[in-house]
């Protein structure tokens, strides 16, 4: 029995074969993938992607940076980096940094902060 | 403008957002308003609903929070308005609700006094660890005031600012609790209408 004659009430239930393609192939293409460009998205594997300090987005500069235009009194650009702690927090350094003179912890989860890498963006 | 201006302006965009949007989470953690003074960035009010189930519900109270200029790396200071009793008697004496024209949806009991345990009786102090010591910039004016809406219905009689309030709950006589709450609330509380 080939696969055009079972009765198409349940279409669910045809498991085409892949060797026997279920109808004829047509003899002219419908249509053809002239181009293809595939997107992707990134983001740095942390656990948080705000910075809860000044609630700018860590891809973006700190709320201070931010207004400059990034760029300091002479035009020069500055950097400005992410910080994140062994408890894999991140913040913007330049906001830890004013944090961690009050107090030398995670705003996020209390424990002591130990800074474990410094990323630049 | 300063970085804290700026933090300030963004929690003032998301909290007029939230409130303006009819079922958010904002209204339903207690919060009926929050904004800061027309002329002053670092001078806010609020205004908290009692929880349900404890015997603050169906009452507002009315809070000033002073936010100092480095914040959020210092806390702000929140605190309950309080006033005299003949203060709130000249309220009373003002207000214009009619118990048999007004318009129940539009009017508040608003309660001048706060009786509970970690609040001071005469200056509306609040003593929540996470507005002192244990503060973090992670908080934010709107968390603060969550957790001072979560301290009404969760009293810490072990660190009093109101020992009366405190022994009773001490002694667990839950009933002379509840009922001196509903006192004041009965003889401190003024019908007001809230300006949007």
């Amino acid at each position: 029995m080939s696969a055009e004659q079972v009765p198409p009430e349940d279409p669910m239930d045809i498991d085409v074969p892949a060797d026997k393609p279920a109808a004829p192939k047509p003899k002219k293409k419908r249509f053809e993938v002239k181009k293809w460009t595939a997107v992707a998205f990134w983001s740095w594997d942390r656990d948080n992607e705000t910075c809860a300090i000044c609630r700018n987005h860590l891809m973006e500069p700190c709320i201070e940076c931010h207004s400059s235009g990034g760029n300091d009194r002479n035009g020069q650009k500055i950097e400005c980096a992410r910080a994140v702690g062994v408890c894999n927090h991140s913040f913007h350094l330049h906001c830890i940094d004013q944090w961690i003179t009050k107090r030398n912890t995670c705003p996020l989860d209390s424990s002591d902060w130990t800074m474990k890498e410094v990323l630049k963006n | 403008m300063s970085s804290t201006e700026k933090r300030l302006l963004k929690e003032y965009r998301t909290v007029q957002k939230e409130l303006r949007s009819q079922d958010s989470s904002i209204k339903s953690s207690g919060i009926v308003q929050l904004k800061p003074s027309s002329d002053n960035l670092f001078k806010w009010y609020s205004v908290i609903q009692g929880p349900t189930d404890t015997p603050f519900e169906n009452t507002v109270w009315k809070l000033e929070i002073d936010i100092p200029t480095n914040y959020p790396l210092e806390p702000p200071a929140i605190k309950f308005i309080t006033l005299h009793d003949d203060q709130i008697s000249r309220l009373q004496s003002k207000s214009k609700y009619d118990l048999n024209s007004s318009n129940d949806d539009e009017w508040v009991t608003t309660c001048y006094k706060m009786p509970h345990p970690n609040i001071n009786f005469k200056t509306g102090e609040i003593c929540l660890d996470i507005l002192q010591k244990r503060w973090s910039p992670a908080w934010t004016l709107q968390s603060s005031l969550i957790a001072i809406i979560v301290l009404l219905s969760n009293p810490e009689p072990l660190s009093p600012l109101n020992i009366d309030m405190a022994n009773l709950l001490k002694c667990e006589d839950d009933m002379a609790y509840g009922a001196t709450i509903r006192y004041y609330i009965g003889k401190s509380s003024v019908k007001e209408t809230l300006e949007r």
